[in-house]
């Protein structure tokens, strides 16, 4: 039938809103029943149209954004970094070194109880990557000779318990109780807003056998850590 | 004895100090990428649920995701693209577990029985019709009911749409047309139903 040659033709026409080629045009001026046939399907398209905006266009909810807003602000660093492989690579390495600096610690037969020697491991770990520090008028404060490696001992009463003279800008370092690193580093956050000279007061714990220790004033920089006043009674 | 923890609390600081900052800046360029394209994001998911809370929850989760890749993503025009992927693939996997229950709750339900609308203007804002539309809407290729959401909103023109979906033009436009047939060939029935009256 010559109605079926133009229906393709005709629904292309009535999709696009072109207009129809000269021979199906020619056939559509004559034939009621294609004429019938286009309005349909233009009808159909419109239908079609206006239901796809209706569904495509709706109002977004108001509160939408600050919604979102609230759970980016809940996203905590933690949560970013574990999600990250570099991160992961990076606590792998550093696990793997620290593990490394344990064992060294004990093939080298050096004593000490399991918490002394991570701080050991960890502060070689940082000393590591740090510039070394010259130690003028070095005396030995404690009633152990410092040793060539580093323990929680020897660190704790050569390197941070004396007086010291920095002859290079060196970042000063500090002995901190475990968790309260945050701490100290929003202390010092606070210090630096206000570009402020301050004394620090450093409360040490030291072990039942170990005598207490001479602590003079240190300055390391602009940071002055002086002992508390019962230190000396312990 | 009290353990001990060796900290450089200056270069902490000044470490701490520029991670808040850039974290900070992010956020801030995040935001404004919110504001251009959470509006995109929650009208794709609206149009695959039809429903408001699961269109909110399925944006936000993709928002989310964008901001946790926000480094790789901070191209304007990548960030689209990827975000009208990401929702649009999240709003079809809840769609599928919604659909699962609705069949499930739906087994023993009645279907209501109303008057036949009498003009096309009435079948078109008929609540059957609007299931049908839905329904035949859905039965599409993912790949055409995107395109045909997407060139339906309004400001976006068929260039847009193809540099979101990194397109070209042409595919774009197949899509579209293949998409209003297949719909238009689905509705067939209410054409009739109408013309006869």
């Amino acid at each position: 039938m010559l109605c079926d040659k133009y229906q393709e033709a005709l629904i292309v026409a009535a999709a696009s809103g072109a207009a129809l080629d000269s021979s199906a045009g020619e056939h559509v001026s004559l034939c009621a029943h294609c004429q019938e046939m286009l309005a349909a399907q233009q009808s159909m398209f419109a239908l079609v149209d206006a239901g796809l905006r209706t569904r495509a266009n709706v109002t977004v909810p108001g509160n939408f954004g600050h919604r979102v807003r609230a759970a980016v602000q809940t996203e905590t660093p933690q949560e970013r970094r574990r999600s990250s492989p570099a991160w992961a690579l990076g606590s792998l390495a550093a696990a793997a070194a620290l593990l490394v600096a344990i064992l060294l610690a004990q093939s080298l037969g050096h004593g000490g109880k399991d918490t002394a020697r991570s701080v050991a491991a960890e502060s070689k770990l940082q000393r590591s990557a740090l510039p070394p520090v010259r130690i003028d008028n070095a005396t030995n404060l404690g009633p152990n000779p410092p040793r060539a490696l580093y323990s929680h001992g020897t660190a704790w009463r050569t390197s941070r318990l004396r007086e010291t003279s920095l002859h290079r800008k060196v970042e000063p370092e500090v002995l901190v109780p475990r968790g309260q690193e945050e701490l100290l580093v929003k202390y010092m956050q606070g210090i630096a807003g206000r570009k402020a000279r301050v004394t620090l007061s450093a409360g040490l714990q030291q072990e039942s056998e170990m005598k207490p220790v001479e602590v003079p004033s240190i300055e390391i920089s602009e940071l002055v850590v002086t002992p508390l006043p019962d230190l000396s009674s312990n | 004895m009290q353990e001990l923890v060796l900290i450089q609390p200056i270069r902490a600081a000044e470490e701490q100090w520029s991670r808040e900052a850039a974290h900070a800046a992010k956020r801030r360029e995040f935001e404004e990428r919110l504001a251009e394209c959470g509006p995109l994001a929650y009208r794709v998911a609206r149009g695959v649920l039809r429903n408001d809370a699961d269109a909110e929850d399925v944006a936000q989760e993709a928002l989310l995701r964008a901001y946790r890749r926000f480094d790789r993503l901070r191209d304007a025009q990548r960030f689209r693209g990827w975000l009208v992927r990401i929702v649009f693939r999240l709003a079809l996997d809840r769609a599928r577990s919604a659909k699962r229950r609705e069949v499930r709750e739906t087994e023993w339900a009645q279907p209501a029985r109303r008057p036949a609308p009498a003009t096309a203007e009435e079948l078109a804002a008929s609540s059957e019709f609007q299931a049908r539309f839905d329904r035949a809407l859905d039965e599409l290729p993912e790949k055409l009911r995107l395109v045909l959401l997407l060139a339906a909103m309004e400001g976006h023109t068929l260039e847009e749409v193809a540099a979101m979906l990194g397109l070209p033009v042409g595919t774009v436009k197949s899509r579209l047309f293949a998409g209003r047939k297949k719909l238009a060939e689905k509705l067939q029935c209410y054409v009739t139903s109408t013309k006869k009256r």
